[in-house]
């Protein structure tokens, strides 16, 4: 009995211990394959036989998607492991240099989540797309030594016109992201603008339906008494015939960046902006128009024109909203919109209305050399800086940049009166998608984008892109001509940073900080502040207080953290 | 008095208002479950237009299935597909094999150290290890970018031991002492007695482990980074989730309309996907749904 006893206990004990823990002995064997890589990006068959020369740089990375003319998902792994020509020329122009790439290509939604986890576990790659990863945790990698400079890689193992590139020429903006020791750690995306010989950046801000305008004979309105008139007149003289009085301004209440709040003067960022001239940081609050600002858009909420949603397709798809914020050479907006059966399409045209206050209505713009902000990459300790110095040497080349925007020439582009124009009626998949856009390495991907971007060419671009929609005379040239006279007579227009965060430097450990724990409060009270007041919920005879209550959650902390980073940046 | 007593009777005989009353309501529970459901499905078939307005309520606008014609040949989603019925079979028969073994042991009432084992095993259910413990943990065992780890740390629950241990606390001491006398060993009694007595307890088990199965996402999200292993829920969830290009610069007309066709079809995408993931256990449902009240009344038994 006793024996028993004791074999029941220890079969119990064997289940539990085995089934908890013991189970995963056998997976000890398999340490070879775990974190095993979906994909290994090598150089092209015609390169292969040259791989044991190559050295091997390993990223990891998105896996990012675009989609072709047959609305299939093509996915940078599909390239990596098909047939891809752009693919095969990418690998074999880094073959000539020595260099093959080893990817580990993670799904786009996942990759948060995935780099924050091998953080955790230790990384293991030369090359990460550090998108998602939090100031901290970046610092607390370079403190590690996990990150290297780039710039003491460039500086010694780059070509001399690669140093040049990033310390006197285009890439020196990436000098906003040089760290408190003095060096850079992640590279960024750069957009080089260029119209006529002079640097120009994209245009967003408020954009008016020209159709209805013409439709209902009103004079593009100049003022923003005229545009409140016109935006009234769409409603009562129902400008898209559907019967109902639906025709909305999508400007949102909770933010300052919504084109109108642009036509008092005031910046585009939630709390700080930097003005554009002076390099003087202060905030909308602070600014002469806001009163203004609030008052006029409490007009527009008074007489039901604006559309509360803030977001979403339906409005816009059913054809309702007379006023946007968007990119001003886009036209991507009226392809979404379903006008009725014989009409020609929706035509959003940028505006621009002075304010009866007094003060300059300002274009929100990009500088035109951006560094943009949307993702980095960085190396790693493990890396092979000889390799890295000669991947910095492509990846400033025109011949990246050429070949990751159009792609091959003869394949995907062509080379008309000395333009690139890419080929867009092809059958194949991958020359569909990059006549789209960039190349599936590119944009939150593997690489860091070169773009270089003939604003001339972009706005014949945006003209041509009218005349299959129903204007075939004109095309959308008035969209385009309010862009021209920005960029042809720059000295009637007041200009405002875009992106403000763009032009700072990298904030300090304690700046980092310190404006996540103000900007915590003071975000939920200004907006709760700003659309309270727009919906008439709060009084504006309470204006002192409200200024004093966002002095007192550090509003004017958070613009000397800004402006001390602006410094910096252009000391 | 009398006539109250009638009255209650009336009411308890199924008086015809009442019963029409419980019919109503009744049939208002059913509306407020299945309209959902239904509500994808029409936005599922509709013209991706209407899909994107979300404004179709009765049956659908306009007849497309194109969004049904982009799943049945996307490989990727058969792929994840025949990932989870994976994890469901291996995971369910793995899951009643150990529920069985150790509730077998622990309900044995002369094993020594029982109350320490019972006390192991509780502990851990109520304080977890936490996300990173659990992530470093799996990377030690090697088990991290492995289908493994999909099936491994969930073919194992402390929840389900208790219940069949608590099941087969139901059965009668004799029919083991009777079998011992006929010279049966313990795995006899295990193989011979218990597992087809226990056939109802490891349906319940069964049924809980396909549906949590079937809707597990979030441990794939953590220790498969790669899609090749991944199942059908995470298929769904990028999907739903994905985000293409964020349309931030101007781009030629072609890569506009194509950034607009790619907003729209998505939407009636999303709901096909929901449609399609959800059939195979809203068909099995009705199958399975006597074995969920079971398995409620038996855990709610008390010694």
């Amino acid at each position: 009995m006793q024996k028993k006893r004791m074999w029941a206990a220890l079969l119990a004990a064997t289940m539990v211990m085995g089934s908890l823990a013991g189970c995963g002995a056998k997976d000890s064997e398999d340490k070879s394959t775990s974190g095993g890589k979906t994909e290994v990006g090598s150089a092209s068959e015609s390169v292969q036989e040259e791989t044991k020369e190559l050295d091997t740089i390993k990223i990891l990375g998105v896996d990012r998607p675009g989609t072709d003319n047959a609305g299939n998902t093509v996915y940078l792994s599909d390239w990596v492991n098909g047939d891809s020509k752009i693919w095969q020329r990418l690998t074999s122009d880094l073959a000539e240099r020595g260099i093959q790439l080893e990817l580990d290509l993670i799904a786009e939604d996942q990759y948060e989540t995935v780099i924050q986890t091998q953080i955790a576990a230790g990384l293991d790659c030369d090359m990460v797309n550090i998108h998602g990863v939090d100031s901290k945790t970046r610092m607390n990698l370079i403190k590690q030594g996990v990150l290297i400079p780039i710039n003491e890689i460039w500086d010694t193992y780059s070509e001399e016109s690669t140093k040049e590139f990033y310390t006197t020429g285009d890439g020196s903006v990436l000098e906003l992201n040089t760290m408190e020791d003095g060096n850079i750690y992640w590279l960024s995306p750069i957009t080089i603008g260029d119209y006529q010989g002079e640097s120009w950046g994209s245009v967003k801000g408020a954009m008016i339906r020209k159709d209805w305008l013409d439709k209902l004979n009103i004079e593009m309105p100049e003022t923003t008494d005229e545009l409140y008139d016109a935006l009234l007149a769409f409603q009562e003289q129902d400008a898209n015939g559907n019967g109902a009085k639906d025709e909305l301004t999508r400007a949102s209440l909770s933010s300052f960046y919504n084109g109108i709040a642009q036509m008092f003067g005031l910046g585009t960022d939630l709390v700080c902006f930097t003005d554009y001239e002076s390099g003087v940081v202060t905030s909308p609050w602070y600014q002469d128009g806001i009163k203004d600002y609030i008052n006029f858009m409490k007009k527009l909420y008074d007489a039901g024109l604006l559309d509360t949603a803030e977001s979403g397709t339906e409005n816009k798809v059913e054809n309702r909203l007379a006023l946007i914020c968007s990119w001003w050479a886009g036209t991507y907006e009226e392809a979404a919109v379903v006008v009725p059966e014989g009409q020609a399409g929706a035509n959003y045209v940028g505006i621009i209305c002075d304010s009866e206050t007094g003060v300059s209505p300002v274009v929100s713009i990009q500088d035109g050399i951006q560094k943009n902000s949307n993702y980095e990459v960085a190396f790693t300790s493990q890396a092979n800086k000889e390799a890295v110095g000669r991947l910095l040497d492509y990846l400033c080349s025109e011949e990246f940049s050429t070949l990751t925007e159009y792609g091959i020439e003869g394949y995907s582009y062509e080379v008309v009166d000395g333009v690139k124009v890419k080929i867009t009626d092809s059958d194949i998949s991958e020359v569909q998608l990059i006549s789209n856009l960039p190349a599936l390495w590119t944009n939150n991907a593997i690489l860091p984008r070169l773009e270089v971007v003939d604003r001339a060419q972009e706005l014949a671009t945006v003209v041509e892109a009218g005349y299959s929609v129903g204007y075939e005379e004109s095309g959308y040239s008035d969209k385009a001509n309010v862009i021209k006279d920005i960029y042809e007579n720059s000295e009637n227009y007041v200009f405002t940073q875009m992106t403000p965060s763009a032009s700072l430097a990298v904030a300090t450990e304690d700046e980092t900080q310190r404006s996540a724990d103000l900007r915590a409060d003071l975000d939920t009270y200004y907006k709760e502040l700003l659309t309270k007041l727009i919906m008439g919920q709060s009084s504006m005879d309470d204006w002192d207080t409200y200024i004093a209550e966002m002095k007192e959650l550090g509003l004017d902390e958070l613009i000397e953290i800004s402006q001390n980073r602006y410094d910096r940046a252009n000391k | 008095m009398k006539n109250r007593n009638q009255y209650k009777s009336k009411i308890k005989e199924g008086n015809r208002a009442v019963t029409a009353i419980l019919y109503l309501l009744a049939a208002l529970m059913a509306f407020i479950t299945v309209y959902p459901m239904y509500y994808v499905l029409i936005l599922s078939l509709s013209e991706p237009q209407y899909a994107a307005t979300m404004k179709v309520y009765t049956i659908p606008k306009g007849f497309n299935l194109g969004a049904y014609e982009v799943l049945v040949t996307d490989t990727k989603m058969w792929r994840a597909y025949a990932n989870t019925f994976l994890y469901v079979i291996a995971n369910t028969i793995l899951m009643v094999i150990t529920s069985t073994t150790v509730a077998f042991g622990l309900n044995y009432k002369k094993l020594i150290g029982r109350k320490f084992l019972t006390m192991f095993l509780l502990i851990p259910m109520y304080f977890s290890g936490g996300m990173i413990p659990s992530f470093l943990l799996i990377v030690k065992l090697g088990l991290y970018d492995s289908p493994l780890s999909q099936i491994i740390p969930a073919a194992f629950s402390i929840w389900n031991i208790i219940l069949v241990r608590s099941y087969f606390r139901s059965i009668p001491d004799s029919l083991s002492e009777a079998a011992k006398i006929d010279g049966a060993g313990i795995l006899q009694i295990l193989i011979k007695i218990f597992v087809p007595l226990g056939k109802p307890i490891f349906a319940v088990i069964a049924v809980y482990t396909i549906v949590a199965t079937w809707n597990s996402w979030f441990k794939a999200m953590l220790y498969l980074p790669h899609t090749d292993w991944q199942p059908l829920q995470m298929h769904l969830r990028r999907i739903l989730v994905e985000t293409t290009r964020t349309v931030t610069q101007a781009m030629d007309p072609a890569a506009a309309k194509e950034a607009a066709a790619r907003e729209l079809s998505n939407a009636q995408l999303q709901y096909a996907m929901i449609i399609f993931t959800t059939l195979p256990v809203l068909f099995a449902y009705p199958f399975f749904q006597r074995y969920f009240v079971k398995g409620m009344v038996m855990g709610s038994l008390k010694e």
